[in-house]
């Protein structure tokens, strides 16, 4: 499943880019966040999931488990990962396109996940309608930190 | 051969057999068939939790209701397989305490009796506890031993004219155009095949009922079984069922289960119920969210893993009652299908209450006006029956149950006191 956007930052590209290749820094506008690990250019991090809308009687988070890699280049950051929710596979890949603007920063940013099984039960469209107010939620908090 | 039955039961976990035994009680002829023993499914995989509802008032206040009623009823009708532990929910994080407001307010609406206790009091009787815990509120949870529950109920059910035939496994269904008629069932023991005709079927196969449904000529439900992982320690570490204060999530309650001590859960996403291995990722996943619980559990051996499968229903299909814990399906309205309920869904918890409905539900169809009376029926135990009477009639030795009758009131006592309750299940053995 893809999902895409723009958003701008009041900072310039240099600025941006050190916030958003370090987790110390942006971890805390990921939700669900319980506990990282950093080691170089990669982290590991503990989620809650909210899956209420699941209905799982017994369930409303799952836990899952990601390690990612941060990869920085002139003018973009790509973050690879994989981990694992409710025994399944998970993957993704994250390119932001940094782009300087007067006094802001233009990140244009695409995302690929691949949720394996959880797609099959969930369906693609309430897959969505979980990630988007999540998205909101991300990009909000970094244009917040980035001000 | 062929039988003759009003109602077929088709499974027997713990919802199958309280349906086999309220129909019983209503008078209804009634056999149940199981392709194993009693309770090989969903209902032996459990955690052993007897809910207070506490874990779904603030999710599921519709559920944490039916929990608390049953767990009531079934503490009445059955005091011989129900340990009254208590429970206690612990926060522990920030998280968990800004969602304690939340959950009192939703104990105290859902009708839950709850109080907060002193934590250090707590860590007097409860020692391996997070001695970081910074609340503690504790609820009516209490511990079920599921077998004994189960053989109580099969023999109930089968002392009130029930046929309760184990290691029959149903082969094909007998259908005549718009009409289920029957069920052909291969016995396993005798290596016989047989033909039940009945007047209505019931499908309390758990996360295998939509093979039935499928076996019935129907259009396959998208339902995706998860298994719910369970880990069984060597030792015991807690006297009360310990559950994390927050919404109900993956390794976040630990049963204090005869000598051992249960964690679970998960909710692992699987392709088939009865081909599936534990990862050791997902059995580590479990161990550490419990070491937040009780962190001693870290260093403590697991002795074995077990899982529990359930039936996930798509959630794009049941745009009805998606917050309820069971729901039955009447094939007669949902596909033309006349003559089959199927039940999807349920805990332990409630296997009763589900028994209740289903009767009511069958008994409405077949235009017979009856009541449940399993709320109030006392359920038989091992002291209710001389087992000895009955040695005969279930093929065992009178030896071999006066040797295990005869550890009463020596060193051993505790230890066998389980065996009788297999005892129960072969005396509910109907003969055909």
């Amino acid at each position: 499943m893809d999902f895409k956007g723009i958003f701008e930052v009041k900072k310039k590209i240099n600025a941006a880019k050190e916030f958003l290749t370090n987790p110390k820094q942006f971890a805390e506008c990921l939700p669900g966040l319980q506990s990282y690990e950093v080691m170089n250019n990669a982290f590991k991090a503990n989620f809650k999931l909210d899956v209420s809308q699941m209905k799982i009687p017994h369930m409303s988070t799952l836990t899952a488990l990601i390690t990612a890699n941060i990869l920085e280049k002139e003018t973009s950051v790509e973050i690879n990962g994989n981990g694992r929710s409710a025994g399944v596979g998970i993957k993704f890949n994250i390119v932001m396109g940094l782009e300087e603007g007067e006094e802001i920063t233009r990140v244009s940013w695409f995302a690929r996940v691949d949720l394996g099984m959880l797609s099959k039960l969930l369906g693609e469209d309430n897959i969505r309608r979980i990630a988007e107010p999540n998205i909101s939620h991300i990009i909000n908090c970094i244009s917040s930190k980035l001000s | 051969m062929e039988i003759k039955s009003t109602v077929t039961v088709i499974g027997g976990g713990i919802s199958g057999l309280f349906t086999a035994l309220d129909l019983a009680l209503r008078g209804i002829d009634i056999i149940l068939v199981e392709r194993s023993d009693i309770g090989s499914g969903t209902s032996g995989k459990f955690h052993g939790l007897l809910h207070s509802g506490a874990r779904y008032a603030v999710s599921d206040p519709e559920s944490a209701k039916e929990c608390i009623q049953e767990n009531k009823i079934i503490s009445k009708i059955a005091p011989h397989a129900v340990k009254d532990t208590g429970g206690v929910f612990l926060g522990i994080t920030n998280d968990d305490l800004q969602f304690s407001e939340t959950f009192m307010k939703a104990l105290k609406e859902v009708g839950i009796e709850h109080k907060v206790v002193d934590v250090n009091e707590l860590l007097q009787s409860e020692p391996f506890i997070n001695r970081d815990t910074k609340l503690a509120i504790w609820v009516p949870d209490k511990v079920v031993y599921g077998y004994d529950l189960m053989a109580s109920v099969a023999v109930t059910a089968s002392l009130n004219g029930a046929k309760i035939l184990t290691y029959n496994e149903v082969v094909e269904f007998i259908r005549d155009k718009d009409s289920v008629k029957g069920v052909k069932v291969f016995d396993k023991i005798n290596n016989t095949t047989n033909v039940i005709k009945s007047d209505f079927i019931v499908n309390t196969a758990g996360p295998w009922s939509f093979k039935i449904i499928r076996m019935a000529g129907l259009e396959e439900i998208p339902i995706m079984p998860t298994a719910g992982i369970m880990t069984v320690f060597a030792q015991r570490v807690n006297n009360m069922v310990i559950n994390r204060l927050r919404p109900p999530s993956d390794g976040d309650i630990i049963v204090p289960y005869a000598d051992s001590s249960i964690l679970g859960t998960t909710a692992t996403i699987i392709e088939d119920p009865d081909n599936f291995t534990m990862s050791d990722e997902d059995i580590n996943m479990l161990v550490s969210e419990g070491a937040y619980l009780i962190p001693k559990l870290k260093e403590m051996k697991v002795v074995r893993s077990y899982a529990s499968i359930r039936p996930l229903i798509r959630i794009d299909v049941s745009a009805r009652e998606a917050t309820r814990d069971f729901r039955l399906i009447d094939h007669e309205k949902e596909n033309g299908l006349r003559g089959l309920v199927s039940v999807i869904g349920g805990k332990f918890t409630t296997g009763r209450l589900v028994g209740e409905r289903v009767a009511d539900l069958v008994s409405s169809k077949l235009g017979i006006k009856s009541v449940s009376k399993t709320a109030m029926t006392k359920l038989i135990s091992p002291l209710d029956i001389n087992l000895l009477d009955y040695a005969e009639r279930i093929g065992i030795p009178k030896a071999v149950v006066k040797s295990i009758l005869d550890r009463k009131g020596s060193l051993d006592e505790e230890r066998y006191l389980s065996s009788l309750y297999i005892f129960l299940s072969l005396i509910s053995r109907g003969r055909i």
